[in-house]
């Protein structure tokens, strides 16, 4: 069970238990994220990929600071373990995000593993990468009949508040 | 992981499913690739269009809001009459919101832990005349703390439309007299209570889990040493031999907490009628932000109905009330410091 | 002794920025004990007071009165430069509704609008003074250091700790209590720790400090100073293992007590991996700024009338 990293410090045990122990979890992840940020696309266990979701967010933030920081550069030189990948998250990544505030990874669930323990398995990728996407884009629905009465009434409704611009907040 | 190849295998389940679609034909591999993102389909906003989504989410927002605000004077919305205060009369409670402890000092310089209680939202939604109920008492349902309507199924928002307020979060009946009763849509405040009164308070406990005799029913345990062998915490003989059975109900291991608990008379230090904030002396069960339901104690000794507002506060009525409300024994902070001759 | 009186009474004149090189009553304590020593030691030399004169050009002067003495009250303190904002101030990291630290920030502003509560750190040496029921006089006034600062909102606590009659004392006072009259700091600075609870294990004279001490020169611009002292310690075993890095002691020179095997052993217990674990930082900086814009608008608003 996973919730969010605020009660990571306030209750000892809320993160994920992964691997043999605290060391070993950030090593597990640790290897996780260098290949997540090589290959930008990865697919895992889902408890491995929701966990490092937040560690590969995080990463980017860190990278956003610029090569020149130094707690940035101390922080990718521990979570990228093969060495060429730091320029790649300083130069490629950072300022791909760069517009961006958050959310800078995506994760889908995948059907389960059927040969060794039937895990709940998930894709995880930065965003913006270069492969296809995964998910083909909602079809235009603009033209049904529900989506039109709402226009018409929201186009109505538009109407009326330019009308009587004052509106409740 | 061999990205490279999984890339591969869900394109082409990608392409398939394509073919699929524009095939029609092929049912063998439907559940071969289910992805589920905020996108995908149970939700409400399935079929609409991003503009239409956001348009929605925004009126409803707005409506929400309008319903709250409109809502402060059920005054001139034609109320039912209002009928003077008894001996003997019950009124409603409210549902507040936990938001945690601090402490407070009297003027004698005494320290006491306090608990705000919010009450967030909270309106009364429905009225059950007393043959509907039990044949004893009226019951007015309470709820508080606003939701999204998108996620409450249809029967449950028949409810709230009825009573013209927003879905809420938690709703609970309140047992009241008949001339305490109120009309569904009347919103209530934290100077729904007064400093100086007692309160009950239940909440559900937090949780434990599964615990051993020791925590959850207090027992002693056992020696750690002297010649004591695999029973250190456990809870010794449950029954004796003359019945030959175990009593129901003996104490024994289990889950404990995740069941509601009522504190009774706590008094009420202070009311906030700005931010809707009622300070209870004490803790109250139930975890931060949960949802307890606040009355009038039913305690005999520690009743004080006659100067509490009848039937409720009403935030346009003629009581003019300052932001905050003190109990007399409690130190404020812009008082100077206290000394003792 | 020639020497030193002529020293002596250079450094007093040098310390003042006069514009002659005249004996003259200067405030300040060491400054006029000095000046005084020295005039009796050109007496004693001498055999006479020495003329005004003699100590000029050797050209007999007007008669120029002593510049008045500029009186300075150091113990005083300026307005303070520092950016400080008490440590209570900052909400912990929680699931809380932040309009419960709002709340709670309203009434510590209250209370601090009557009581002026000073800057200070753990380290600092202050004296308390507090309404008490049963002390002869209603009030008891206790000075220590301060050895740790925990607690957030309205129920900070701070502990002060000094030796009285050989006897360690601690009291712990709740910051926003009404019965605290006076929070006075005598000295102020920091440590190398920002909890010195280990000063319970300590030799006592570290954690000694005498009830009439005089207000020491307030610091108001710049860094506060970090004193660098290292404590010797009373032989283990202490109350804690002060040497495990959980603690991150700096303050304790524990090469005197703790053979290798010993600093093998704590050393083992560190996790060096824990300041990576990203999702374990708390930044504050944001919330510091907007939580001291807040307190200061406060603060400085005229009471309503």
């Amino acid at each position: 069970m996973r919730l969010f990293p605020g009660l990571l410090i306030s209750h000892g045990r809320v993160a994920r238990r992964l691997g043999l122990g605290p060391r070993s979890r950030l090593d597990l992840l640790r290897n996780l994220l260098t290949g997540l940020t090589r290959h930008e696309r990865i697919e895992t266990t889902w408890a491995r990929a929701d966990e490092l979701r937040q560690y590969a967010e995080k990463l980017i933030d860190y990278g956003k600071r610029g090569d020149t920081d130094e707690r940035a550069m101390k922080m990718a030189d521990f979570w990228l373990t093969e060495k060429d990948l730091i320029p790649k998250l300083f130069k490629v990544l950072a300022p791909r995000f760069s517009s961006h505030h958050s959310n800078y990874t995506r994760m889908y669930q995948i059907p389960s593993r059927d040969n060794v323990d039937r895990a709940k398995m998930a894709v995880i990728e930065y965003k913006g990468n270069p492969y296809p996407p995964l998910i083909t884009p909602k079809k235009d629905n603009e033209k049904t009949l529900l989506n039109q009465l709402l226009k018409g009434y929201r186009l109505e409704k538009g109407q009326a508040s330019l009308d009587f611009p004052k509106l409740h907040l | 992981m061999a990205v490279g190849m999984n890339w591969r295998l869900l394109c082409s389940v990608r392409k398939q499913l394509l073919n699929r679609v524009t095939a029609g034909t092929e049912r063998n591999i439907s559940c071969v690739f289910i992805t589920r993102g905020i996108q995908s389909s149970t939700w409400w906003d399935e079929h609409l269009s991003e503009e239409n989504k956001q348009f929605l989410k925004r009126v409803t927002a707005e409506e929400y809001h309008a319903q709250t605000a409109s809502k402060l004077c059920p005054l001139k919305d034609e109320p039912w009459p209002t009928k003077p205060w008894e001996p003997g009369s019950n009124r409603v409670g409210v549902i507040a919101v936990k938001l945690g402890m601090m402490p407070i000092w009297t003027k004698s310089g005494d320290r006491h832990a306090v608990t705000m209680l919010q009450v967030r939202d909270c309106h009364v939604v429905k009225y059950t005349p007393k043959e509907e109920f039990d044949g004893k008492t009226a019951s007015l349902t309470v709820g508080g703390k606003n939701v999204s309507p998108f996620y409450k199924p249809e029967s449950a928002m028949e409810l709230y439309r009825e009573a013209g307020v927003p879905p809420k979060q938690k709703i609970s009946i309140f047992k009241v007299s008949d001339n305490a009763i109120l009309k569904p849509g009347t919103p209530l405040y934290a100077a729904h209570f007064r400093p100086g009164q007692f309160v009950d308070i239940t909440a559900k406990t937090i949780g434990k889990g599964f615990q051993g005799v020791m925590k959850r029913w207090g027992y002693k345990g056992q020696p750690a040493s002297h010649g004591q062998t695999k029973t250190h915490r456990r809870p010794g003989a449950i029954s004796s031999g003359d019945p030959a059975r175990v009593f129901p109900g003996t104490k024994m291991p289990g889950r404990m907490g995740n069941v509601y608990r009522t504190s009774y008379a706590l008094k009420v230090w202070r009311v906030n009628t700005k931010h809707n904030i009622i300070y209870v002396n004490g803790s109250v069960p139930g975890h931060t932000n949960c949802l307890v339901k606040v009355t009038d104690t039913k305690l005999h000794g520690k009743k004080l109905s006659e100067n509490l507002p009848f039937p409720t506060y009403f935030a346009d009525g003629d009581e003019e009330l300052p932001e905050d409300l003190y109990d007399d024994e409690v130190f404020q902070f812009s008082e100077p410091s206290v000394k003792y001759v | 002794m020639r020497e030193l009186g002529q020293s002596a009474f250079r450094i007093s004149c040098s310390q003042c920025a006069c514009p002659e090189a005249v004996p003259h009553v200067c405030m300040g304590g060491r400054d006029m004990a000095l000046s005084v020593r020295s005039l009796r030691l050109i007496q004693h030399r001498f055999g006479f007071s020495p003329p005004v004169r003699l100590l000029t050009d050797g050209e007999p002067t007007k008669f120029q009165p002593p510049p008045k003495p500029v009186i300075i009250d150091k113990t005083k303190s300026k307005e303070s430069e520092r950016r400080f904002l008490s440590p209570e101030f900052i909400p912990p990291r929680c699931r809380k509704d932040p309009l419960k630290f709002y709340l709670e920030r309203k009434d510590m502003i209250e209370r601090r609008k009557v009581l002026d509560v000073p800057e200070f750190y753990v380290g600092s040496i202050l004296a308390v003074t507090m309404a008490d029921a049963y002390s002869s006089g209603k009030r008891n006034r206790f000075v220590g250091i301060c050895i740790q600062r925990s607690g957030n909102g309205l129920g900070a606590t701070f502990v002060l700790r000094n030796v009285i009659e050989g006897q360690g004392v601690e009291m712990r006072y709740d910051l926003y209590s009404p019965r605290i009259q006076e929070i006075q700091v005598l000295k102020l600075e920091k440590r190398l720790d920002g909890n010195l609870m280990y000063l319970r294990d300590a030799l006592p004279e570290y954690s000694t400090f005498d009830f009439n001490m005089k207000p020491a020169l307030s610091v108001s611009e710049g860094e506060v100073p970090v004193n660098q002292l290292k404590v010797k310690m009373k032989p283990r075993p202490w109350s804690k293992r002060w040497e495990r890095p959980k603690h991150n002691i700096q303050g304790i020179r524990f090469e005197l007590y703790l053979t290798e095997r010993h600093i093998e052993a704590a050393r083992k217990l560190a996790r060096p991996w824990e300041e990576f674990d990203m999702l374990k930082e708390y930044d504050t900086t944001k919330i510091e700024q907007k939580v001291w814009e807040e307190v200061n608008k406060e603060i400085n608003r005229p009471k309503a009338p």
